[in-house]
Order: C-alpha cells, then sequence, then structure tokens
C-alpha cells in the first residue's frame, strides 16, 4: 500500500461521513455552464442519509446526474469495511453576470446535520446582463413500453408521418433504475430505405437525464441519434437496436449483463406531391438558398476562372442535385467540384458548394446566367426555387484555337495558364562542343597531378644528393675522375704532356679528398704520404701514390717530353691507383 | 557552347523563329508549332526554342510533344524557371488527364534526380576549379614549412577534398546520364506498350503523354523502354521523342 493511499485510509477510518462541494470552475463567461459536484460518502449504506440539494437562485439547472457506489474496503483490524458513496452532478447556467453565490447543501446522516461550505461563481465576458430568455425544454418522450424492467432500450421518431427526402430523426434511449457498468451494441438497427446521417454517437460514457416513467424515476441516456431521408414512399421500418446491458444489481448474478432491444418502429412516407416545377429532383427537399460568385472579375480570354455556387440551408445536402448551368454563350465549361460541410445539430443543415471552371473563349463581356435550384418544401408543403444572381465577367483579348489546359476532355483541370513565350534576340548560339569530350581535358586533369609528382621527385633527389655519405662521395669522384681522364686523354692527342700529368696529379688527389672528405691538394707529398699512413693505407700503396705524383711533377717541369706511351701508362698506373683508394678499408670507416 | 550558322541559315532561321511567336499570339498554335519545328530542323538546339515549341504544343492540347520540349529547354538550362514552371503545369494536367495512373513510374532514382538538376557544363566547370584548387594548396603545402598559413591551408584541406569528391561524383553521374542513359518522353496522349517489337504482340501496359522513359534496347523501329518502376516493353520509335 503507498503512503497516500494509506493516509486516505487513515482519514476514511477516521471520519465515515464525507459531505463536499466542489465546483468545475470558479470564474466562467456568461453564457457558459459550471458543473457542481456534491460528494456523499458514508459508512453505512443500510442508514438513512437525506440529502437537501443547495440553493441556486442565480443558476438554471441544465442537467442534474446523480450516481451512486458501494466500495468495500479490508482493514487487517477492523475487518471489512463498507463505503457508500453518492455523487450529485449539477450542470448550471447563470441567469446574471457578477459573483453568484451556491447555497449550502446539507445532509442528515445518523442524526448529525452535515452541509457543504458555500461557494461563488464569477460570471464576466461579453453578453447581455440578463440571460436571454431560453426556450422551454422540450418535453421529454414518453418511452413506448412500460418501465416494469429496471433497464429497457426504446426508440422514438420525431414523427412519424413524412415525405420523401424529409428527415425523421430518430433517437435510441437506454432507461436504467441501477447504474449502469457495463453497456456493448450488439446489433445496430437497420434503416434500409433511408439516407442516413449520423447526428450523436457518445464517444466514451454515456451520459444521463433523470426521467420519470409511470411514477418511476429513471435514468436515461441517449444512445445514438440518427437524421433519416426516406428515399421512397410507403411504410419504411426502422429495426431493432440490441444492446447488452449490465447494471449495478445484475453484475452478481451468473447470467452478467442482459440483451435489450427496442421496439419496432415504422415510418409513413407520403409521395411528394404533384405539380413539381421543370427540372425538379426529387432529392431536393427541405428549405435552401443559392448563391453564386466568380473569383475574378476581370480575365484574359482563355484564363480559367472559377464560378462557385454555395447552397445553403436545410435538408439532404449531400443528396441534393444542382443542374448544370445553362449553356453559357462564350464560355466552355468542366465537370464541377463538389464539396459540403454540414453543420453539427440535429437538423441536418449547413453548406454545399459547387466549383465549375469556365474558359471563357472570347473577348468582351459575357454573362454567367443565374443557377436555379428547386426543391420541395416539406414545412410548407409545397415547391419553390432559389436562384442566384446574373453574374457579368469582363474578358480581355480572344483566345485562341485552345490549349492542354481546355483541350481534350470534360474533366475540371484547374491548371493555371502557363507562361508566355520567350524571344530570344540571337537564337543560333547555343550549341556546342561539351568540354568534357574536348582532347584538352584529360590532358588539363592530368597536368596539377603530374605537376605535383614531379615536385615530390625533385624534392626527393635534392635531399638524397643532400646526404654526405662516403658513398655519395665515392659517386662523385668518381664522375670527377672520367672527367679529368676524358681531358688527360685529350692532352695526350693534343701532345700537351705538361696539361696532361696536371690532370693525372689532380685526378689522385681529387680522389683522395673525395675519398677522405679532407682537402689535400695543399699538402706537400711528405704531408700527404703520413696522412695517408696514418688513414691505415698499407705502404706500398702509399709510395706508388707519392711516386706517381712525383713522377707527374718531374714530367710537368722536365725538359723533355714524355711521349703517348708513357702517357697512357701514366694513366693505366693511375687507373689501378683510384682502384686501391676506393678499395681500401679506412680507419675512418672501420671505426 | 558555340554554334556557327551562316548569313542565309540565319536569316531563314530568325524569320521562321518570328513568325513562330506571331502564330502563337495570333491564336494559331498549329501555325506555331510548323514554324518552330523548322528552326529545329534547321539544327539550331537553343533553350528558348524548345521552350516557344513546348508553349505551342500546349495550346495546341498537344501535352506530350510539349513535355518533351520543356525537357529538352531544361536539359539546355535547367535554371530556366519558366521551362520548370511550364513543365510542372503541363504535367499535371497529363496526370489529370491519365485515367489510369502506373504506380512510380515517373519518379526517377535518386542519383537522376541529383545529377540532372545541373547541367554539364555546370558541373563541369565546378569541378576543374575545386580540382585545380586542392592540388595548388597540395603544392602550397610543400613550400610552406610551418606557421597560421600552413595549418589554416591543413584545415581547409578536407572540406576542399570533400567538395571536390562531391563534384567529380556529381559530373561522373550527370556524364554517365548524359552518354549511357537513353531518355524519351512519350508523345501521343496513350501509347499502348507491347510485350515484343511488333504490334501483334499483347499490350502489357498503357503509357501517357509526357512520361519520361528509359531506352534499354533497339529492333529496327521498335524502342525498348523501361519505366522508372522497372516495368518493361515495346514502344514505336515514333511515338517517343528522344532526350
Amino acid at each position: 500500500m503507498t503512503r497516500g493511499a494509506l493516509t486516505l485510509f487513515l482519514l476514511w477510518a477516521a471520519d465515515p461521513v464525507v459531505f463536499e462541494a466542489q465546483l468545475s470552475n470558479d470564474q466562467i463567461n456568461f453564457g457558459e455552464t459550471v458543473q457542481l459536484t456534491i460528494q456523499v460518502s458514508t459508512g453505512d449504506p443500510n442508514t438513512h442519509a437525506r440529502y437537501a440539494a443547495p440553493d441556486l437562485p442565480d443558476f438554471e439547472i441544465v442537467q442534474f446526474t446523480p450516481q451512486q457506489s458501494t466500495q468495500w474496503l479490508i482493514d487487517p483490524a477492523r475487518g471489512q469495511q463498507v463505503k457508500h458513496v453518492e455523487f450529485y452532478t449539477y450542470v448550471l447556467r447563470p441567469r446574471r453576470k457578477g459573483t453568484l453565490r451556491i447555497g449550502e447543501a446539507k445532509l442528515v446522516y445518523g442524526g448529525r446535520t452535515y452541509t457543504t461550505r458555500p461557494l461563488t461563481v464569477h460570471v464576466g465576458g461579453s453578453g447581455p446582463a440578463v440571460a436571454p430568455p431560453q426556450p422551454p425544454l422540450p418535453e421529454l418522450h414518453t418511452p413506448t413500453r412500460s418501465g416494469s424492467d429496471e433497464a429497457f432500450l426504446d426508440v422514438q421518431a420525431d414523427k412519424t408521418r413524412v415525405f420523401v427526402g424529409e428527415q425523421v430523426t430518430v433517437t435510441w434511449y437506454l432507461y436504467t433504475q441501477s447504474e449502469v457498468l457495463k453497456y456493448r451494441t450488439v446489433t445496430e438497427p437497420k434503416t434500409d430505405g433511408f439516407w442516413v446521417e449520423e447526428l450523436y454517437v457518445p464517444s466514451q460514457r454515456l451520459l444521463y437525464d433523470r426521467q420519470m416513467v409511470r411514477g418511476q424515476e429513471y435514468s436515461v441516456a441517449t444512445l445514438l441519434k440518427r437524421a433519416l431521408f426516406p428515399l421512397s414512399a410507403g411504410k419504411l421500418s426502422i429495426g431493432p437496436m440490441e444492446s447488452e446491458v449490465t447494471t449495478f444489481s445484475t453484475a452478481f448474478y451468473a447470467t452478467g449483463g442482459a440483451v435489450k432491444k427496442t421496439p419496432p418502429l415504422s415510418i409513413e412516407v407520403a409521395p411528394l406531391p404533384g405539380g413539381a416545377p421543370a427540372g425538379f429532383d426529387p432529392a431536393n427537399v427541405g428549405r435552401f438558398q443559392v448563391a453564386a460568385s466568380l473569383d475574378r472579375e476581370r480575365v484574359a480570354a482563355g484564363e480559367p476562372v472559377t464560378l462557385k455556387v454555395t447552397v445553403t440551408g436545410q435538408g439532404n445536402l449531400r443528396n441534393i442535385k444542382l443542374r448544370r448551368p445553362e449553356k453559357m454563350d462564350g464560355f466552355k465549361t468542366y465537370e464541377p467540384k463538389v464539396t459540403d460541410r454540414l453543420d453539427a445539430g440535429d437538423v441536418v443543415q449547413g453548406v454545399k458548394t459547387v466549383e465549375y471552371l469556365l474558359v471563357p473563349q472570347r473577348g468582351g463581356e459575357l454573362t454567367i446566367p443565374p443557377v436555379e435550384l428547386s426543391y420541395f418544401d416539406p414545412y410548407d408543403k409545397k415547391y419553390a426555387s432559389a436562384r442566384s444572381e446574373r453574374l457579368k465577367l469582363a474578358v480581355v483579348g480572344e483566345a485562341g484555337a485552345g490549349g492542354a489546359g481546355n483541350a481534350g476532355g470534360t474533366e475540371n483541370v484547374l491548371a493555371p495558364a502557363i507562361r508566355n513565350l520567350r524571344n530570344a534576340k540571337t537564337i543560333q548560339s547555343r550549341v556546342g562542343a561539351v568540354l568534357y569530350k574536348s582532347s584538352v581535358f584529360l590532358p588539363f586533369l592530368a597536368l596539377p597531378v603530374g605537376l605535383y609528382v614531379l615536385l615530390v621527385l625533385v624534392d626527393k633527389v635534392r635531399e638524397r644528393l643532400r646526404r654526405e655519405t662516403p658513398r655519395a662521395r665515392l659517386r662523385r669522384a668518381r664522375g670527377r675522375a672520367r672527367r679529368r681522364f676524358r681531358a688527360a686523354e685529350y692532352y695526350i692527342r693534343m701532345n700537351r704532356p705538361a696539361a696532361f700529368y696536371g690532370e693525372i696529379a689532380r685526378v689522385i688527389r681529387d680522389h683522395i679528398e673525395e675519398r677522405f672528405g679532407a682537402n689535400v691538394a695543399g699538402m706537400t707529398l711528405g704531408e700527404l704520404r703520413a696522412f695517408l699512413t696514418d688513414r691505415g693505407f698499407p705502404t706500398p700503396v702509399v709510395d706508388q701514390i707519392v711516386d706517381e705524383l712525383e713522377a707527374c711533377d718531374f714530367a710537368r717541369f722536365a725538359p723533355t717530353a714524355p711521349g703517348p706511351v708513357e702517357m697512357r701508362s701514366a694513366v693505366r698506373r693511375t687507373r689501378e691507383i683510384l682502384s686501391h683508394i676506393e678499395r681500401i678499408r679506412v680507419r675512418e670507416e672501420a671505426a | 557552347m558555340i554554334c556557327w550558322a551562316g548569313p542565309a541559315r540565319g536569316d531563314s532561321v530568325t524569320e521562321a523563329f518570328k513568325k513562330g511567336g506571331e502564330a502563337y499570339y495570333r491564336g494559331d498554335y498549329a501555325a506555331a508549332v510548323s514554324a518552330y519545328e523548322r528552326v529545329a530542323a534547321l539544327g539550331v538546339v537553343h533553350e528558348d526554342l524548345f521552350y516557344n515549341l513546348g508553349n505551342a504544343y500546349y495550346r495546341a492540347g498537344r501535352l506530350g510533344p510539349a513535355i518533351y520540349n520543356y525537357e529538352r529547354a531544361l536539359q539546355l538550362d535547367p535554371d530556366q524557371d519558366d521551362a520548370a514552371y511550364n513543365l510542372r503545369i503541363a504535367r499535371q494536367v497529363a496526370e489529370r488527364r491519365a485515367a489510369d495512373k502506373i504506380e512510380g513510374a515517373d519518379r526517377d532514382p535518386l542519383w537522376m534526380r541529383a545529377t540532372s538538376a545541373f547541367t554539364v557544363a555546370m558541373l563541369t566547370w565546378t569541378f576543374l576549379a575545386l580540382y585545380v584548387g586542392i592540388f595548388s594548396l597540395f603544392i602550397a603545402l610543400r613550400f610552406i614549412p610551418s606557421g597560421g598559413t600552413r595549418a589554416g591551408l591543413v584545415a581547409v584541406s578536407p572540406f576542399l577534398a570533400l567538395a571536390t569528391l562531391a563534384a567529380g561524383l556529381l559530373l561522373g553521374g550527370r556524364i554517365y546520364l548524359a552518354e549511357r542513359v537513353h531518355q524519351a518522353i512519350v508523345l501521343p496522349d496513350a501509347v499502348a506498350v507491347k510485350e515484343g517489337p511488333d504490334p501483334n504482340y499483347k499490350t502489357t501496359f498503357d503509357v501517357h503523354a509526357g512520361l519520361k522513359l528509359r531506352l534499354t534496347d533497339r529492333d529496327q523501329d521498335w524502342l525498348k523502354v523501361r519505366l522508372a518502376n522497372g516495368l518493361e516493353g515495346w514502344v514505336r520509335d515514333s511515338d517517343v521523342g528522344r532526350l
């Protein structure tokens, strides 16, 4: 048990009598209604409680609904507890503006008198200060069967003799003397031969009124209300409605709910009298007015315009037949678009709208003849006619031979006019090659990619060249040696020994420089010998290098010049020395 | 987009185009159609010509050729409001006229609708601009080793790359649509689509004026067509206008 429920139980257990009044709203506008609910809760259903309604001089009681129930509660300390609860619900409409008082209700129970607290309702808003006299409430119908049953169904028609097409309002009721716990419709009433409009179907729960039937008080609920329009003359029957009703007093019987059935109902339908005007349709029974209007007063020829015909009034609006407008000179017409809107209420009434699309075929002031509706008025029992006014339309220009909007059919084409021609000054200037098919398109696409790849490659090469490794130095040295040997060969051919030996000496020194990354150009031969020895060169190789360099110096400055044979021999020796320089594993590298 | 037209031909084109307009304003839509068709027969391809031709057909009550020519105008210039508006009107009228409707027959796949909203030229230039832009950015990044400019360029590069990719995909789709997807418009008010390339074959369904079809095969003067919802059949070549 939750804390809230426990509190309620304790309160209930402490004081078995609850008598209080509540308002649905304490501020309303004049003309609106307010609901007053008075709750009576007593502990013993067998003890008589006398209830006196509150004094309501400033209100009109629109509806009064009493309800009662019995609740059981198991109290571990005191055993089963029974509680009798009654609700008295009043729907009140104020008779005037101002702060209106709701008097005290009284309850006498168990020798004590209880009263509710007085309530006030502030009534404001627009409207007259005094309520207009309300029409007298319709006399409650008298059920067709006696009230011998605790609950029964009944059906009532507002009239049983009508003309074909005239509205009959039929209402199905439930009468009960006990609280209805469950209600279910088993069979809908058959209304063959009638055009049916639903007027009322209970949304969620049944709403009750009180009524005396042959000396007994009943709660009465409306189950269904329909407007029936007989489609033919003769005696038409309305089939029974069957419903399963479970009341408070039958709920504990094994059978549960009982199936109740309405008595039979017949309607005498008279044919329409003679003398119908020409063009009258038997479906047009009621009271109607007709109006017509155009959506524009001035249009261009060939442009569509909408003629709107509205029929308002009482009667079977959905079924009435409106004659097509007379042949309209200068217009082409199409099938109309029809819509209905019915108002709420017991009498079927509303507006039927018929929209015609008209296309003026020529210029000038064109006339739309009145639209006429002939009908039978069942209230006056005579035929009548309603007609719209004659309309005029100013049409500018002349329509052409036709158009898609008005060609080839009778459908209600509501297409607006198309836009006008375009007048290009030069019409021959639009064809051409498509860029993506051009021969330069793909090369152009490849260009940025190629450029980017080229940049990447150049960067890589430059990076590689920047790195100073022994291999890079050796590669560089070999390149320089090749160039110097080519020069030396040239000097042999030119017979220029001094220049030749100068090149040979530079080849050897360059190779040593590149090999070790050290400058040896300015070293004497002695210093060079020491340098090579320090770097781990074998003595024979050192000797060979130094000897060859000495030979070069000697040959450059000797009075007798060596011949080509000696010079080629020097080239061969030098290549051998370079080979030694490249192959030798020097100390720096070994380290 | 360049077209050469000699002076003599140019005169006759201008003259016929002018006559078309005069006939149209006179209300002689058949003559307007004839004049504009004469201009088209001279090889002129211009959105205003097709638009006017569409108008003349529409006024003459021939919805199929009207829709066909509005479509041609829009192919040349998808931004032309007038053609788009009139095409919508013509399609509405055609839809109301058609007694029955094939569900989903006029609903192109998303990629076709997306790509056909642009011209090939527009997409090509957009793609090229973005393409050059993204590679310029990459190249610039190789020369800017560090700093705020580099950071900004690096931040922009993913968006530029995505835009380039999207433009490339759209361009590819548009080129595919233009080169590989052959479409046509139904010209008569109603055409019976046959099961095979011969009038004796059974009619599988009917198509109505203005419906866009995809051409998938050909057999002499019959074309195999496919609707957007997958329905297939054969129609005469003369019953459709190729886009």
